[in-house]
């Protein structure tokens, strides 16, 4: 796999992630797909990709119904 | 990564930190507003380093003692702040540091690359020979170990004798500490009739003082002591985290370009100083969100390589630290101001503004002795003396040896005047300060 190949899979398992986060009533599990979409970001930093400052994806983002 | 890649990375994600700490962080946005510097002036890493102002410690103490607990250097709502840490408070207040989840994440991440260049692999186990508090640093290994993926044993407050005790029955392979504690840990151990060489640990790893890589003889002494293969080490300031990871030859510490952005200035111009030049590390974070760090003076007096023999192409400070812009020493972990002992000295009545700092060091640690004298006519006696050691372990945190000489007996001088006196053998010394 090259690195680009790996950083499509990872935007690929972020944008699933956004999914399941949509609607997720279960602070618990809204926390969980947080921290889960924090280390893939910090992954694609590191690989090099173009990738906004900070994820954004809970819970502030969540409740504005931006994903 | 290949330095053009680097150099290309570096511009873009400077760019969106200067939006990032502009919109969150008021006192960014204050700064640049003096100065008529808009987010969109900073397209390229010079623009960065030319425009954006240098911030200094004072800046966020400042604020904070305004309106603690962060004031207005803060970037993320309250509701973010997961954890809480500070400096270390020896040259004043201890500046507030705060993290959001993702700060935490990313805070030890220069630790893992430290590890795996000293030749520690995640199937080591970690030995933690300090106590946890809210310092700053401590917590930086600890989110280091966890990335990494070795097992974490915390000694916590234990004694020395303690330390000792647990790594005889847990059989840890790294021991993390202080250099010098390393080194005293190792001379306890032979006290209790226990050869450290034939204990279970294999490596040991250092950050708060300078270490093996600026002192080569440190090197030998915990090495030796401890039979180890190899002692690594890492360059960091608490309110950035340890950022600089030792390389795999030993002969310098690397800025980790994917967490922090360096570049090195001539501290009488101000302007850049030119590979293989001695100035001051400034210093950007792209991992403290809640408290944004830009173009920040560390003080510390480094030597830029963009090559290394090791392979690592971040840049490298060869020697690590080689001395400080403001004269500091480190004592058992703590660092120690010339100029925050002048301010304890100041506030005292009875003692005159002369004074002198000897500095040696005894049984593989640094001391420090301060001669002061008292005022004309006030007796130099042992409660005043006391009272002097009192009040500097209260500032400093540490204990320091007081001597009281006879008033006016300390020698004037016309020009620059000699506080420091250095007795402490060269290779025990950083390369600046010998």
């Amino acid at each position: 796999m090259t690195d680009q190949e790996r950083i499509e899979c990872i935007q690929t398992a972020r944008r699933l992630i956004e999914q399941a986060a949509i609607g997720a009533s279960n602070p618990m599990i809204e926390t969980i797909l947080g921290d889960a979409d924090q280390c893939l970001h910090w992954a694609l930093w590191n690989l090099g990709s173009d990738v906004e400052f900070i994820p954004e994806l809970a819970p502030a983002r969540l409740a504005e119904g931006a994903v | 990564m290949p330095r053009e890649k680097l150099n290309a990375l570096h511009a873009a994600r400077l760019q969106k930190l200067v939006r990032y700490a502009y919109e969150n962080s008021p006192f960014y946005r204050k700064k640049f507003d003096a100065i008529g510097l808009a987010p969109d002036d900073v397209r390229t890493v010079e623009d960065f380093k030319a425009k954006v102002p240098l911030t200094d410690k004072q800046d966020f103490l400042a604020l904070q003692e305004e309106k603690p607990v962060y004031g207005e250097t803060i970037a993320a709502p309250g509701d973010r702040i997961v954890q809480h840490a500070e400096t270390s408070g020896t040259t004043g207040a201890p500046l507030a540091i705060p993290y959001t989840q993702y700060d935490t994440m990313r805070y030890g991440e220069s630790w893992c690359s430290a590890y795996w260049a000293t030749g520690i692999r995640p199937s080591d186990s970690f030995y933690f020979a300090f106590g946890w508090g809210s310092f700053a640093g401590f917590w930086s290994a600890y989110w280091g170990v966890r990335r990494f993926g070795g097992r974490l044993i915390s000694g916590g407050g234990l004694t020395a004798e303690g330390h000792i005790k647990a790594i005889l029955r847990l059989k840890p392979t790294v021991l993390v500490a202080t250099p010098t504690f390393a080194v005293r840990l190792a001379s306890v151990a032979r006290e209790m009739g226990v050869n450290p060489e034939e204990t279970s640990i294999r490596y040991t790893m250092h950050a708060g003082e300078p270490g093996p890589t600026a002192l080569p003889a440190l090197r030998k002494s915990i090495v030796e002591a401890w039979g180890a293969e190899n002692a690594g080490e890492l360059l960091g300031i608490a309110e950035i985290g340890a950022f600089a990871p030792c390389n795999s030859i030993g002969d310098g510490v690397h800025v980790d370009e994917m967490a922090v952005f360096s570049w090195v200035m001539n501290p009488e111009t101000g302007k850049e100083a030119a590979e293989g030049e001695i100035g001051e590390n400034i210093i950007t974070s792209y991992s403290n969100s809640a408290q944004p760090l830009l173009n920040y003076r560390t003080h510390d007096l480094v030597r830029p390589r963009l090559s290394c023999p090791s392979g690592r192409t971040w840049v490298k400070f060869e020697g690590a630290v080689l001395g400080r812009t403001d004269f500091m020493v480190t004592l058992r972990g703590t660092n120690v101001y010339q100029t925050a002992v002048e301010q304890v000295l100041g506030d005292i009545d009875a003692v005159s503004s002369s004074y002198e700092l000897h500095l040696t060091h005894q049984n593989g640690r640094e001391e420090m002795e301060v001669r002061f004298e008292p005022q004309p006519g006030v007796d130099a006696d042992e409660s005043l003396s006391a009272l002097v050691a009192k009040r500097l372990h209260q500032a400093l945190k540490v204990r320091i040896g007081v001597v009281a000489v006879g008033s006016g007996s300390l020698p004037r001088y016309d020009l620059k005047t000699r506080r420091i006196f250095d007795h402490r053998p060269a290779e025990f010394r950083r390369l600046l300060d010998r």
